[in-house]
């Protein structure tokens, strides 16, 4: 039973990746592969909130780098032309940036207080990106931005990304599982174990010598590195950027698929986004009432599901283990 | 920059500070009573001013009496939304958060699914405009102020002279020393919900009044009031008088000075930087 | 005996049967007409989020047209007649909603006409999936943006009056009933578009003697326009300019602007004068005119009744926005028809030939080429309403120079 149960959850994993990998063989329709498409990206940024999350600062200003890592990529690639393939690092970058330079003094805020001086931050961000209308074009929209550029190995392949859905998907089915890796890897190594404790309680883990504000920083500075990438992947994507999509409704939005999701568990923004983005997609037939839905799934989930929907499974074995506790009549060991 | 337009804008800054005081009172004693963040009190401040309209307008009756029936009713609401939505997850901020978060959307879309395409505002509570030294203040603004500050005192009494404010108190100090007290911390957040939902209902029918109705009109004004209690601290109801002023005035005097979205981006920027150098709030933990 | 009778009965059977092919026409026979496709066309609303309030007039207005052309038996190209049935997207007031709501639109429904949006961003949005598949879309309103409406989207069409066009027009009444005016302050919401119109909103003023004194940008999300308000009326301008907006703001920024004391006339754009009354109330809706029709003037064009008689009847009330969403419609059904194909790059060569084409508010030309360098404005007389003494009333047709 060891060896079954240690190899089910990688070969679950495994097979779920394939499935997502041949996905575009089953379905061809555009608008599926682009509703996956931003669902994927904001399962990058929704990820890296929570990993933001596990040090202890709720933020909600993710949009907001989101936006600073799409809009950093969309200007310098359009006016200086450089390739997006470079740009995209650099958005990541630019985000990882800021998040450092207002980093290090919001951490003299903590938990509520922290969440909501985050929210104004994020709006103040937003606000800039419209100040700098030159560059930006405001509310109005950045367009002319260049799609990712075409891979061109002669001889061995040749991919066109302008006007192509599938090839979009495969870069950013592959960008998401690599980011998603490396969230994995941080989240279970020594700095995720050092974000948990001062998580849990600063004054200890100030009094065992752990630098908190130093932590906090880099927890913020790589959750907003992967939000900046996954944000200027986007923009190369759409092509056109509006401040709208990065102000403090979308990013409280964010905070909800996370909670949604489950905030414990590493799958829990993955489930959440995934669930909380396709499925009202499916209702778009009821037009004005489409809303509902998504407060509908909420509040089943709120009241159903004390952990979110990634606690949902350990729910349920921890429901059937009860059950079949009862039914061992007394007595017996 | 001549006298006249500072003066008219310093009053101006006055009025704006009593709508967004408004906005933040039950909003601030929901959040040092229960220390829950109320996001549904967006929707509770929109559903309140169209429940006003509906009485006032469609049934004819007075708009004052109806503005008192709308806070009842929407008291009564905070009834059902302390038993059912935040009772459940006491203590569960996670849950919380979701919980109200689906109010907004729920509200949000059956209000605008039902009465959305119809621009609508509510009739003047007071009409005729006052002109004195180049200053010019319309009777209904004024009128709003008067309530706002009415509302507040009453509030601060409350909390400081009855016997029920007092337990409010206690739980926002230490809610498990004020229950090994004996206070019943369920029925006072029963109490301070329906205060709170009462208090949005009237601010959501002044400003509907003012300016104007809308499915969406509370988001914006959510977090002006979410800004004022940050900044009086959270446990403060008399700090949110100081942090409404401090607020309202960069609101009313920025634009002067900025244009267009840098007057949003500077004025959060200071209501920032005050936070940073007073990360518990201007007035921490007092009432 | 029996067998008599059964054979004249066969026989009388057999003569009943062949009357009808004895007595028909026997020279032509007309081959029944093909049963009607169906033609979807796709539109673009916000059903939910801010803009709601005022796109759903929109929607509605589209609806009323689909009743209205298919009691007419559609349109018919070559032999087959086709009616029409529009399907709504919500764009949710947003640019992801957009996007998303034109890929459903173009890839799952697979229309090659769509109609809307409204918003700036939103047009730019959606046509970063319309343009590359060559569907045809008719906006509603344009600001003079060049990513909105311009060479770079061939595929647009707009149908409804715009910022730029009616700008002069507007000056000139503003010369004729105001003859003193001479100072216009302008209040705009600061969404990236004033950077293109103010330069020539500024120059059309100077070319008509008129000197613009201030221009007041607010934030999108502004809920008490108060200072900005003050910051405009400042230097005492004669006429107060309301450029782009929705009701609540515009009405908003009125109200306030009679509270201050401001008794001249302040001009907007393209709004309904009856969503701005509500806001502003009865006292300070005065003086304020607005690019739109009247509904209940004898002036209106004969489709224009047409279209209240049916809003009433269906919703109970009619608003201009209901003609608003029905132009657009009925302006590419023409042009469709003309064509004579469903194909969208035919029918757009073919709209752009067109020397005239009929709109719910009077004649039509086409023009665009000198202001936004492309041949797409379905130009037509600018209508003037007005705010006095808290009742909406009607001004005038305006004649428009070609843009």
């Amino acid at each position: 039973m060891n060896v079954k149960s240690k190899l089910t959850k990688p070969v679950g994993l495994a097979s779920l990746v394939i499935l997502l990998f041949l996905l575009p063989v089953f379905i061809k329709q555009p608008y599926y592969i682009h509703i996956f498409i931003i669902t994927l990206l904001y399962i990058i940024v929704v990820s890296s909130l929570r990993t933001v999350a596990l040090s202890g600062q709720l933020s909600v200003a993710h949009a907001a780098f989101m936006g600073i890592g799409a809009y950093f990529s969309g200007v310098v690639s359009k006016e200086l032309g450089l390739t997006p393939w470079l740009t995209i690092p650099l958005g990541g970058l630019a985000a990882m940036v800021i998040a450092v330079i207002i980093g290090y003094p919001f951490t003299r805020v903590r938990a509520i207080y922290f969440s909501m001086v985050s929210l104004f931050g994020g709006m103040v961000i937003v606000s800039l990106i419209s100040v700098a209308q030159k560059w930006t074009g405001a509310t109005a929209g950045l367009t002319g931005i260049p799609p990712l550029s075409p891979i061109n190995i002669p001889g061995l392949i040749n991919i066109t990304f302008l006007g192509q859905k599938v090839p979009y998907y495969y870069f950013t089915l592959l960008l998401t599982t690599v980011c998603l890796l490396v969230l994995y890897r941080i989240e279970h190594s020594r700095i995720g174990m050092t974000w948990k404790a001062i998580a849990q309680s600063h004054l200890v883990a100030s009094s065992v010598g752990i630098n908190e504000a130093g932590f906090r920083v880099l927890a913020l500075a790589v959750g907003c590195f992967f939000a900046g990438i996954a944000g200027a992947s986007y923009a190369h994507y759409n092509l056109v950027l509006s401040p709208g999509t990065f102000g403090f409704l979308p990013s409280i939005f964010l905070v909800m698929y996370m909670l949604v999701g489950g905030r414990d568990r590493f799958a829990g923004p993955i489930i959440g986004t995934a669930i909380l983005m396709i499925v009202p997609e499916f209702f778009r037939g009821l037009k004005e009432f489409a809303p509902l839905i998504l407060g509908a799934i909420m509040v089943i989930v709120v009241f159903l599901m004390p952990q979110g929907i990634a606690g949902l499974f350990d729910q349920i074995k921890a429901k059937y283990g009860q059950l079949r506790q009862r039914e061992v009549p007394s007595g017996t060991v | 920059m001549d006298a006249g337009l500072l003066a008219q804008v310093g009053v101006n800054a006055l009025m704006l500070s009593s709508m967004y005081i408004l906005m933040a009172l039950g909003f601030a004693l929901l959040l040092s009573v229960m220390g829950i963040l109320n996001f549904a009190h967006a929707v509770i401040y929109m559903a309140g001013g169209y429940i006003c309209y509906q009485l006032a307008v469609i049934y004819g009756l007075n708009q004052w009496l109806s503005l008192v029936l709308a806070a009842l009713i929407m008291g009564l609401f905070g009834l059902f939304l302390e038993r059912f939505c935040f009772r459940p997850f006491f203590g569960d901020v996670n849950r919380t958060i979701v919980m109200t978060l689906a109010i907004i959307v729920i509200v949000e879309s059956a209000v605008n699914a039902a009465v959305g395409t119809h621009v609508r505002s509510l009739p003047a509570f007071a009409s005729g405009v006052i002109r004195s030294g180049g200053v010019s203040l319309s009777v209904e603004r004024l009128v709003t102020f008067i309530i706002g500050a009415v509302l507040l005192l009453a509030l601060i009494f409350f909390i400081r002279k009855t016997k029920v404010g007092q337990q409010m108190l206690a739980i926002s100090q230490d809610s498990i020393g004020a229950a090994l007290q004996g206070i019943n911390i369920y029925r006072v957040s029963a109490v301070a919900t329906v205060i709170a939902c009462a208090l949005a209902a009237v601010a959501g029918s002044l400003m509907g009044a003012i300016v104007s109705l809308s499915p969406y009109m509370g988001t914006h004004m959510l977090v002006k009031a979410i800004v004022i209690v940050i900044l009086a601290g959270i446990g403060s109801i008399g700090g949110v008088l100081g942090a409404g002023l401090i607020l309202g005035t960069i609101d009313a005097f920025l634009p002067l000075v900025l244009s267009g979205s840098a007057t949003d981006a500077v004025g959060l920027g200071i209501v920032i930087l005050i936070l940073l150098f007073r990360p518990q709030g201007l007035f921490g933990h007092e009432a | 005996m029996k067998r008599l009778l059964i054979l004249s009965s066969i026989c009388l059977v057999l003569v009943l049967a062949a009357l009808p092919f004895l007595t028909a026409c026997p020279a032509e026979e007309e081959p029944p007409p093909p049963p009607p496709e169906t033609l979807k066309i796709g539109a673009l609303v916000s059903l939910t989020g801010f803009c709601s309030a005022s796109e759903v007039l929109i929607w509605e207005g589209v609806q009323l047209f689909e009743e209205w052309i298919n009691e007419q038996g559609g349109i018919t190209i070559g032999e087959q007649p086709y009616l029409i049935e529009f399907v709504a997207e919500d764009i949710q007031s947003s640019a992801d909603g957009t996007v998303a709501a034109a890929n459903k639109l173009v890839y799952d429904h697979g229309v090659k006409f769509v109609v809307g949006p409204v918003l700036p961003f939103m047009i730019t949005a959606s046509g970063t999936i319309t343009e590359p598949a060559g569907v045809i879309r008719v906006a509603y309103y344009n600001c003079g943006t060049p990513d909105e409406y311009g060479p770079n989207t061939p595929y647009t069409f707009v149908c409804n009056d715009t910022t730029l066009d009616y700008m002069t027009p507007n000056m000139q009444y503003m010369k004729e009933a105001y003859p003193n005016l001479k100072t216009i302050s302008v209040i705009t919401p600061d969404d990236g578009a004033p950077a293109f119109f103010e330069p020539v909103f500024n120059q059309k003023a100077a070319d008509e003697g008129l000197e613009v004194v201030d221009w007041v940008l607010w934030p999108l999300d502004t809920t008490d326009f108060t200072t900005f308000v003050v910051k405009a009326l400042a230097p005492n301008p004669d006429a107060l300019f309301l450029i782009n907006g929705w009701p609540i703001h515009m009405g908003s920024i009125l109200k306030i602007a009679r509270e201050m004391g401001f008794t001249g006339p302040v001009f907007a754009c393209h709004e309904d004068p009856y969503d701005i009354r509500e806001v502003a109330g009865v006292e300070a809706s005065t003086e304020f005119y607005v690019h739109n029709v009247m509904m209940d003037d004898p002036e209106m064009t004969d489709m224009i009744k047409e279209i209240k008689a049916l809003a009433e009847a269906k919703y109970g009330k009619a608003s201009p926005t209901h003609v608003w969403g029905w132009n657009a419609c009925y302006c590419l059904i023409q042009a469709i028809e003309e064509a004579q194909s469903l194909d969208p790059t035919v029918v757009r060569d073919s709209w752009e030939e067109m020397t005239s084409i009929d709109t719910a508010y009077g004649d039509g030309r086409l023009g665009g080429l000198d202001t936004y360098g492309i041949n797409h404005t379905v130009s037509y007389p600018m209508p003037l309403s007005a705010l006095q003494d808290g009742e909406v009333v009607w001004i005038m047709w305006q004649e428009v120079p070609l843009p």
